[in-house]
C-alpha cells in the first residue's frame, strides 16, 4: 500500500460526499472552460474572416444592418448598378477590384438556393482606364494583377473563391457552390435550369465554409433579367489587398456615393470582438467567484473531514505518524480533489462549449486541449490553498484529545 | 438633323483609327455628352460642358446624345454605357482610345482629357487588353537597335504577338506631360523601353539594350506578385 | 528501561487547576509486565499516553532507553514511537475504510517499507493471529474479537519493544479476553515490556506487577 491508495480509499468511500465537495469547483471550471473554448474558436473565425476579407469594403443600401459579411447581399435592399461605373471612373485608388452582386433566393429541383448575379471584371475593368493619362499617375497600391495572358492558368472558380471577384462569365454560364452541387448532384459541364432558363455549369466551387457554398453564381445582367429587378445590385464588394488603402476608401466612397452604407469587415466583426471581450471578462469574473466559493466550500469540507477523522488521525500518530505525514495526507487528498475537479470541469465545460458554441457564436467548436492543463492547474491551486489550514489543523491535533473525544 | 449628326459621328468613328499626326478634322478629340433626361444635374453639367467646349475650341469636336434615342443604341452598346449614371461625358482620341469618362466633371478635367498622340496610342493598346511597349528613343539616344531587338524578339513570341509597340521621341515636348506621369526622364542618352500592361501597370523600365527574357520575366512576375507596398497584403 | 521521574499532569478547567497525575515516579525494567489499575478518572490512561510519548507531562520527564521522550523534537518523537512502542486500544481504533491487511500495513508504510514487503509481513502477522481468511475484509465485516486481533497484529507490525495496552479486553467477552491476555503473555515472554491499563482484577492478575493510581498518585 502507499499513501495514494490510502487517500483514494478514503475519498471514494463516500462517493456522494466526494461529488458534493468538488461540485462548486467542477461547475465553476466548466463555465470558464466553456467560455474560453467558445471565444477561442470565435476569435479564430474572426481572424480567418479578417485574413480573407480584412481589406475589403462593402457598399450596401443605406440603413442596412448586417451581422454576417458573407450574406450581406441578402438584405433585400438595392443600389443602382450605375454606382459601379461611378466607382470605376472615379479617381479613388483601390476600387479596381469590384464585385457587384445581386442575390435572389429561388428554387432549383425543389431546393432553396441563393442565385447570385455577379458582374465579371472584364465588363467594367476597362472603365478604370477612362482616366486618360491620369491613370498612370495613380500609386501602385491595390492594383490589379496583370495576368492578361493568364500565365498563372487561373480558372474561374479559383478567382471567385480566392479573390471574391470573377474575371469573365458568359450570360448562360453558372458557377455552383460546393454544398449545393453535392445536394443536387451537379458537376462541371452539366446543364441546369433556373427560372426556366438553361445554364451551363462551368465550375463547381471548392468548399469555403461560408454561405457561398449554397449559392449559384450567374452573370449579373442575366439575374436582373430573370428576376425582373431592373438594373440594380444588392451590394458592391470592393476587394482590397491593403488595409491602409481600405481605411481611406470608406470616406472617399461615402463622399462619392452618399446614399450608401459603406462598411468594412472590421466594423462587422467589432460586435463579435466586443462579445468575445465581454465573455473573456465574464470568465475572469467567474474565476474570482469560483476561487472564493469553491475555495470556501473545499476548506469547509476539509475542516469537517479532519474533524470527523480526528480519532483516525490520533491513531496514526499513536502508530508513529509525524505531523508532516498528517499534513501530507491531507494536502495530497486536496491535490487529488483538485485534479479530479479540474478533469471533471474540463470535460463538462468542453461538452457545454461543443453544444452551445454553434448557438451562441454560430461557429463550430472543438476541444481546446491546453485548457485541460489550465483547468487542472486552477482547480489544484484552489484545492491546495483552501486545504492548507485544515491540513495544518490536522497536523497539530492533540492525539490524546483526539483519541479520547470519540 | 439627327441623320446628319449620325453621319458625322459614323464618319468620325470609322476614320479615326487611321488618323496619324495630321491636322485634319479627324485629328480632333471627340467629346460626347450623354444624357437621359433634362434635370438639374444634366443642365448644370451641360453648362460646364458647353463652356469648356467653347474655351478649348478647335482641337475638339463635340456632340450630345440622348441615351433614349434608339438610333444611338449601337454607340451606347459599343461603350457599354447602358448602366452608366447620366449625364456622362466620354472623350475619344482620334485613334479611338478613350481618354476620359466622367459623370461629374470640371472644365479642367475635360481639358486634360485631350492627350498627346503617344498617350492615345498607348491607351488604345491597353484598352484593347494588349501589352504595350513604349520605346523612348530618337536619333540622339544610344542603343536604339539593341533596345528594339529585345522588343522584336518579345513580340515574335506567339504569346505576346499582339503587343502594341509605341515609339515616342523623348524630345517631343508634346509628350512631356505624359512622360512625366510615367516618371520618365526626358533627358535621356540611352534608349529607354517601358513595358506596360492593362489597365495601366508599368511592369518594367529598361535602360539601353533589352532582351526578350527581361520582358518575359517582368510579365510573369507581375502575374504572380503581390500588389501592396512592401509586398505585404491584407 | 522505562523510567518516569516525578511527572505531574495539571489540567486547567474554568481557571481552576486540576491535577490528573501528581508527582509520579516509576521504573519499569525491560521484559516487565505491569498492570495499571485505578478508579475511573484516576489518570491511568493519561499516564499510559505519557509513557507512549503522546501526552507531555506538565512536570517531570519520561525516559526510555536513556532518551528523555519529551526533549525530543516532534519528528524524532514520532520516529521513536514508530520504532519502539506498540499501542493497543480498548476500541481497537482500526481505520474503517481499510481492510484488515491494509490496517496492519500502516506502521510498515510509516516505516517506508515497499508494498511487497508490507504485504508479506502483514500477511504473516494476520496468520499469527489466525485471521488469514479475513484479511481482505474491512473492520465492519469483522467480529469484535477479530477486530481486536487485527489491532494486535497491527501493534506488532514494527516489532515494538514496549507494548502499551489501554483496556485491551474492555470490549471483549471472557473467552476473547483470555485469548488476548494469553497473547500478551506470550509477547512478554519474548522479552517485550508490557504496560497494561485495566479495571479488571482478573485481567490484572496476568501481570507480574500491579500498580494502582489513586487521585493521581501511584501505589504498588
Amino acid at each position: 500500500m502507499n499513501w495514494n491508495n490510502f487517500i483514494f480509499r478514503e475519498l471514494f468511500r463516500r462517493k456522494a460526499k466526494l461529488v458534493t465537495s468538488g461540485l462548486a469547483i467542477i461547475l465553476g471550471i466548466a463555465v470558464i472552460v466553456a467560455i474560453t473554448t467558445i471565444t477561442t474558436y470565435s476569435e479564430k473565425a474572426i481572424s480567418k474572416e479578417l485574413d480573407a476579407l480584412g481589406a475589403n469594403v462593402l457598399i450596401l443600401p443605406p440603413s442596412v444592418s448586417i451581422g454576417d459579411y458573407y450574406s450581406a447581399d441578402l438584405q433585400g435592399g438595392e443600389l443602382p448598378e450605375e454606382y459601379v461605373t461611378l466607382l470605376t471612373t472615379s479617381n479613388i485608388e483601390g476600387v479596381e477590384n469590384l464585385s457587384p452582386k445581386l442575390s435572389s433566393p429561388i428554387h432549383v429541383k425543389g431546393n432553396r438556393v441563393v442565385m447570385t448575379g455577379i458582374l465579371p471584371k472584364n465588363e467594367f475593368q476597362n472603365k478604370t482606364s477612362w482616366q486618360g493619362a491620369g491613370v498612370f499617375s495613380r500609386p501602385k497600391i491595390c492594383g490589379t494583377k496583370s495576368d492578361v495572358f493568364n500565365l498563372n492558368q487561373t480558372t474561374p472558380k479559383e478567382t471567385l473563391t480566392r479573390k471574391r471577384v470573377i474575371e469573365t462569365i458568359a450570360p448562360n454560364e453558372v458557377l455552383v457552390g460546393h454544398d449545393i452541387a453535392q445536394k443536387l448532384k451537379l458537376q462541371e459541364g452539366n446543364e441546369i435550369a433556373m427560372l426556366e432558363k438553361p445554364f451551363k455549369i462551368v465550375a463547381v466551387l471548392p468548399r469555403t465554409g461560408t454561405i457561398d457554398d449554397s449559392r449559384i453564381f450567374a452573370h449579373l445582367h442575366t439575374v436582373q433579367a430573370l428576376t425582373n429587378r431592373g438594373e440594380v445590385v444588392s451590394a458592391i464588394e470592393v476587394v482590397g489587398c491593403c488595409k491602409q488603402v481600405s481605411k481611406g476608401l470608406i470616406g472617399k466612397i461615402s463622399a462619392l456615393l452618399p446614399e450608401t452604407n459603406v462598411i468594412t469587415i472590421s466594423q462587422i466583426v467589432a460586435t463579435q470582438v466586443k462579445t468575445n471581450e465581454l465573455m473573456r471578462n465574464l470568465s475572469l469574473l467567474f474565476l474570482v467567484v469560483i476561487i472564493l466559493m469553491g475555495g470556501a466550500s473545499i476548506a469547509n469540507d476539509m475542516y469537517n473531514n479532519v474533524f470527523e477523522r480526528r480519532k483516525e488521525i490520533g491513531t496514526l500518530v499513536a502508530l508513529g505518524a509525524s505531523s508532516r505525514t498528517i499534513l501530507k495526507i491531507i494536502l495530497n487528498k486536496a491535490l487529488v480533489l483538485g485534479i479530479l475537479g479540474g478533469l471533471g470541469g474540463y470535460v463538462l465545460g468542453t461538452i457545454f462549449a461543443l453544444i452551445l458554441g454553434p448557438f451562441i457564436a454560430g461557429i463550430s467548436v472543438f476541444p481546446v486541449f491546453y485548457l485541460f492543463f489550465v483547468a487542472v492547474g486552477i482547480s489544484v491551486c484552489i484545492a491546495m490553498i483552501a486545504s492548507y489550514f485544515p491540513a495544518r489543523y490536522a497536523s497539530k491535533l492533540d492525539p490524546c484529545t483526539s483519541l479520547r473525544d470519540t | 438633323m439627327r441623320i446628319l449628326f449620325s453621319l458625322i459621328l459614323s464618319l468620325w468613328l470609322t476614320t479615326t483609327m487611321s488618323a496619324q499626326n495630321s491636322n485634319t478634322i479627324e485629328d480632333k478629340h471627340l467629346f460626347i455628352f450623354f444624357y437621359k433626361e433634362v434635370n438639374e444635374k444634366t443642365q448644370s453639367q451641360e453648362k460646364v460642358f458647353d463652356e469648356a467646349m467653347q474655351k478649348i475650341g478647335l482641337s475638339t469636336k463635340f456632340i450630345k446624345v440622348n441615351v433614349k434615342d434608339q438610333t444611338q443604341q449601337a454607340l451606347i452598346d459599343k461603350y457599354n454605357l447602358k448602366r452608366t449614371p447620366m449625364p456622362f461625358v466620354l472623350v475619344i482620341a482620334p485613334n479611338g482610345a478613350i481618354t476620359g469618362g466622367y459623370s461629374t466633371f470640371t472644365e479642367e478635367q475635360l481639358r486634360n482629357a485631350i492627350v498627346s498622340h503617344g498617350t492615345a496610342q498607348i491607351l488604345k493598346g491597353l484598352q484593347d487588353q494588349k501589352l504595350v511597349i513604349l520605346a523612348l528613343q530618337n536619333n540622339k539616344t544610344k542603343n536604339n537597335a539593341a533596345a528594339m531587338q529585345g522588343v522584336s524578339d518579345f513580340k515574335a513570341d506567339p504569346r505576346f504577338s499582339t503587343t502594341e509597340i509605341v515609339v515616342i521621341d523623348p524630345s517631343d515636348t508634346r509628350e512631356h506631360t505624359f512622360l512625366k506621369t510615367l516618371s520618365l526622364d526626358t533627358n535621356i542618352t540611352q534608349a529607354q523601353t517601358v513595358l506596360i500592361a492593362p489597365p495601366a501597370d508599368v511592369l518594367g523600365i529598361y535602360q539601353g539594350p533589352t532582351t526578350k527574357k527581361q520582358l518575359v520575366d517582368s510579365v510573369q512576375n507581375a502575374a504572380s506578385g503581390e500588389c501592396c507596398p512592401g509586398g505585404k497584403c491584407g | 528501561m522505562l523510567k518516569v521521574n516525578k511527572i505531574s499532569k495539571i489540567y486547567t478547567k474554568n481557571n481552576n487547576p486540576v491535577k490528573a497525575i501528581d508527582n509520579v515516579s516509576l521504573e519499569i525494567s525491560p521484559g516487565d509486565f505491569v498492570s495499571l489499575m485505578g478508579p475511573s478518572g484516576s489518570g491511568k490512561s493519561s499516564l499510559l499516553l505519557m509513557l507512549g510519548g503522546m501526552l507531555k507531562p506538565s512536570l517531570g520527564e519520561v525516559i526510555i532507553d536513556g532518551h528523555s521522550l519529551y526533549d525530543l523534537n516532534p519528528e524524532k518523537l514520532s520516529a521513536f514511537r514508530l520504532e519502539k512502542i506498540g499501542f493497543v486500544f480498548q476500541t481497537f481504533n482500526l481505520i474503517p475504510y481499510l481492510t484488515a491487511l491494509q490496517n496492519v500495513q500502516i506502521p510498515l508504510l510509516l516505516k517506508g517499507m515497499s508494498s511487497k514487503q508490507q504485504i508479506e509481513k502483514a500477511t504473516a502477522l494476520l496468520e499469527k493471529v489466525g485471521l488469514l481468511d479475513r484479511m481482505h475484509h474491512e473492520p465492519a465485516e469483522l467480529s469484535i474479537g477479530q477486530q481486536q486481533r487485527v489491532a494486535l497484529a497491527r501493534m506488532l507490525a514494527n516489532d515494538p519493544s514496549i507494548i502499551l495496552a489501554d483496556e485491551p479486553t474492555g470490549n471483549l467477552d471472557s473467552a476473547m479476553s483470555a485469548h488476548v491476555m494469553q497473547f500478551l503473555g506470550e509477547l512478554n515472554q519474548e522479552g517485550r515490556t508490557v504496560v497494561m491499563v485495566t479495571h479488571d482484577n482478573n485481567v490484572a492478575a496476568h501481570a507480574k506487577r500491579r500498580l494502582t493510581l489513586v487521585n493521581g498518585a501511584l501505589e504498588e
